[in-house]
């Protein structure tokens, strides 16, 4: 019983140093991992489970490789931020696989990447035919992008030259009843101005679910259920 | 800026525990071997009495010692030598010399393991 209550203390305290560890690293350790970044990731992942099993090692032989890794990653990030040779050595260098239309084989070969793999990934960026490629780079985190022909691409309104009205960024300023300053000023809308139509609606902050604004003025309001307009 | 701070004063914090824990570990290491080569002597000259209060000694000081160090160091490494402590006294009262004579060396021998193994040395680093 008392092993199990040690176990239970040891996870709370690795999974604390764990979030502080990757919320140090930066938020793009979440979504797109470089290779020392994959690396640091698994190892962390690794090394906090062993004290985390076994109460006979000390919490210390989990603490501290994680507390170098961490360390180690910032300053390597802050290198490559500085130097391009650095981030090349460390990252390697996006790579064309298809260079005008024509595959580069000899670029395949090198990437161990087969046929199927290119076209796998064609597929999962909208692309199901090679004529449609101009050309498609394998990025240093592993991901395919594509450029399409000119004649292939998707219609924007600036090719049709058309004018877009601009309704800036659209955020979140009332959520469960709570008005989100922060989400009202990335908007640029203040709290009186959220305050004023939902008094022009007849509605408290209370009453509201959902709102949404945009910097163009349009909102959107979605009421708590059972709530009377 | 700040996360680059943040990682040198990790770097240094840790840095400075490691050299904090292989100082104590040789002082303490030190401080019961000495302990122990005194129990060792006492046998040899046949003054059971004394090496039965030196290890009760060693063995109370041990204790201490084992605390701290099982904050870092693996618990059962620590555990073996807190077994052979344990029945020193008993071995010197009830034992022939040469048993306590072994237990002695062992517990030395112990000792030093554990103070090896901590040390920045290229065979452990490798």
């Amino acid at each position: 019983m008392i092993a199990m209550i040690i176990s239970l203390i040891r996870t709370l305290l690795l999974y604390i140093v764990i979030v502080i560890a990757v919320r140090l690293m930066g938020k793009r350790q979440i979504s797109e991992l470089q290779t020392s970044e994959l690396v640091v990731t698994l190892l962390i992942s690794d090394i906090a489970a062993i004290p985390m099993q076994d109460t006979g090692q000390p919490l210390a032989s989990g603490f501290i490789p994680i507390g170098i890794l961490v360390a180690a990653e910032i300053i390597v990030s802050v290198f490559m931020l500085k130097s391009g040779k650095f981030r090349q050595v460390v990252c390697g260098k996006p790579i064309i696989v298809i260079d005008d239309g024509k595959i580069d084989q000899k670029e395949l070969r090198r990437l161990r990447l087969t046929t199927e793999d290119l076209f796998e990934d064609l597929r999962q960026k909208d692309v199901f035919s090679l004529q449609d490629v101009a050309y498609a780079i394998v990025e240093t985190n592993g991901k395919l992008s594509v450029i399409k022909k000119p004649g292939k691409d998707s219609v924007t309104p600036d090719l049709m030259q058309l004018t877009v009205p601009d309704k800036g960024i659209e955020t979140v300023v009332i959520s469960d009843g709570v008005i989100s300053e922060t989400s009202a000023r990335a908007c640029k809308k203040s709290v009186a101005w959220i305050e004023n139509v939902l008094h022009a609606k007849n509605l408290k902050a209370q009453d509201v679910f959902l709102m949404t604004a945009n910097t163009a003025g349009d909102y959107q309001i979605i009421k708590k259920d059972g709530k009377q307009p | 800026m700040n996360r680059i701070w943040a990682a040198i004063v990790i770097i240094v914090m840790l840095v400075g525990m490691c050299i904090f824990g292989t100082v104590m570990t040789d002082r303490m290491t030190t401080d019961i071997s000495t302990s122990l080569l005194k129990i060792s002597d006492a046998i040899r000259e046949g003054d059971s009495q004394k090496a039965e209060s030196l290890s009760k000694s060693a063995n109370k000081d041990w204790q201490k010692y084992h605390k701290r160090m099982s904050m870092y160091i693996p618990h059962d490494r620590l555990e073996e030598i807190s077994q052979t402590m344990a029945v020193l006294p008993t071995m010197i009262v009830c034992g022939s010399n040469e048993d306590a004579q072994a237990e002695c060396a062992r517990a030395q021998e112990q000792i030093r393991h554990v103070f090896d193994t901590e040390l920045p040395t290229m065979d452990n680093i490798l």
